[in-house]
């Protein structure tokens, strides 16, 4: 579907767009969304999606609303294997996706990602049970991502998320990260000469559909300056200020 | 151009025109909350989401104008109760747009009009959103560039209003200069020259014109030199 946007074959993503007319219906956008994104990510390589969510992770805003990254979650980390699950359930609580990587000796880093689009949180306590039924004596090797167009007004409890095992560093575990932020990465990635083809085209086509999305930064009225340039001043015929 | 072609040139220019207004609007809503988030409003903390309200044409086929307000409250209260809002009103054709003094034939073009008010934005009530002539009562003018309503007895802070040229925001960088650092500035109580001074771009300067019977109107220039 990403490649049917990026050619103009379909506009399908219009309906993932926010409705002003209250009479059409309404999708959940938020699951369809979380595949076409994340989707194609499981069948790229671990080196390649340790590259991409480590330049999200260090995504300078995010880092200016969560404070520093745990420093012992990406140092010394080189994953041989990566596995996505999506909407995984466990006590009832179902978070959008959990991704896991592997390195050779057995180590892991895990990522307990919920997104959101339009919504915030499903009640105050979502983060909360994820955290806890997900992450739970984990916690070292572990970051919770929550990933919206609008960071969370009320910050949650963020004791919950500093760190409890020996030998892990405390900064914040629970990271957010706006829609316009993980785009921007994506875009980086795209001119990035180190980045495999795979990698690149799938920021490539994300970022194309994120922009249908409107995701996309402000660059002013250029476009309109040049339309309204373009409709011509003509002298109307029929107007006479005085005779001669 | 004939006429056909230049109708239908302006329809999509108008629809162009939204387009980036929803831009500029998602990049104004990201900046104001991670200021609010980084305690960068001086007494001031976010107190809820923010809202948007639409004002429709005439016609009720397009906006004229929309507004997103961003509620907020002093940084001591515990419970999320607003006391004021950031409000920012895109104003893109209609009443919105402030008259030129000496001039009617040509209009300010496309405003961005950013409030602070005790009050929520309400673009049925003429009081409760910026339109010209205004209907306000008791405001002042400081230094032809900040609508300022003084202090009162009940509150301890003051409500002003300051616009901006919309084609003058040309980048987020342009938006952090004309927008974000003067509200930053007058919440730090920064004098209105200070805050915007003369060659902020799109800034707009306001003077007070007769109105016969009817008191006095708010005027725009685009230079302070106009207005004095």
């Amino acid at each position: 579907m990403l490649h049917a946007f990026a050619r103009n074959k379909s506009k399908a993503f219009n309906q993932y767009l926010p409705t002003r007319n209250p009479s059409e219906q309404r999708i959940n956008s938020e699951d369809e969304i979380t595949s076409l994104v994340f989707g194609p990510l499981e069948f790229l390589s671990a080196s390649d999606n340790w590259k991409i969510w480590k330049a999200i992770l260090q995504n300078n805003a995010s880092l200016s609303i969560s404070g520093s990254l745990p420093p012992d979650f990406l140092a010394d980390f080189s994953p041989t294997s990566v596995t996505y699950d999506f909407w995984p359930k466990k006590n009832r609580v179902e978070p959008d996706l959990v991704v896991e990587f592997l390195n050779d000796l057995g180590k892991s880093r895990s990522l307990l990602i919920e997104l959101k689009w339009d919504a915030p949180p499903s009640g105050e306590d979502q983060l909360r049970k994820q955290w806890l039924s997900f992450q739970d004596g984990k916690h070292a090797s572990s970051l919770h991502l929550f990933i919206s167009k609008r960071a969370l007004q009320e910050p949650a409890d963020l004791h919950l998320w500093s760190c409890r095992e020996a030998g892990a560093s405390i900064e914040n575990r629970l990271r957010q990260i706006r829609w316009h932020d993980f785009k921007h990465e994506l875009v980086q990635q795209v001119l990035r000469r180190d980045a495999s083809m795979s990698l690149r085209k799938w920021c490539e086509l994300t970022s194309g559909f994120l922009h249908h999305l409107r995701i996309r930064p402000f660059v002013g009225f250029f476009r309109t300056l040049q339309l309204a340039t373009a409709i011509e001043e003509e002298v109307n015929p029929h107007l006479v200020f005085w005779s001669k | 151009m004939n006429l056909g072609t230049k109708i239908a040139r302006s329809c999509e220019l108008v629809d162009n025109m939204w387009m980036q207004v929803e831009d500029l609007k998602n990049t104004l809503n990201a900046m104001t909350e991670s200021a609010l988030e980084k305690g960068a409003l001086k007494n001031f903390q976010g107190a809820g989401r923010s809202t948007s309200t639409h004002e429709m044409g005439a016609s009720h086929w397009s906006y004229s104008a929309t507004a997103n307000s961003f509620p907020v409250m002093q940084k001591r209260r515990r419970k999320a109760e607003p006391s004021a809002w950031i409000h920012y009103q895109i104003s893109v054709f209609g009443s919105g747009i402030p008259p030129f003094e000496h001039c009617e034939q040509e209009t300010m073009g496309p405003v961005l009009h950013v409030s602070f008010w005790r009050e929520r934005m309400d673009f049925s009530n003429p009081q409760l959103c910026v339109t010209f002539p205004s209907e306000w009562q008791e405001y002042d003018i400081k230094d032809h560039r900040l609508i300022y309503w003084a202090d009162d007895t009940e509150s301890e802070y003051s409500q002003w209003t300051f616009s901006i040229r919309l084609l003058e925001l040309n980048s987020e960088v342009a938006l952090e200069r004309s927008v974000l650092t003067p509200i930053m500035k007058l919440f730090a109580g920064e004098s209105a020259t200070s805050a915007l001074p003369s060659d902020l771009p799109g800034l707009i300067f306001y003077a007070h014109a007769e109105r016969g019977n009817d008191g006095w109107d708010l005027v725009a220039n685009k230079s302070d030199d106009a207005s004095v």
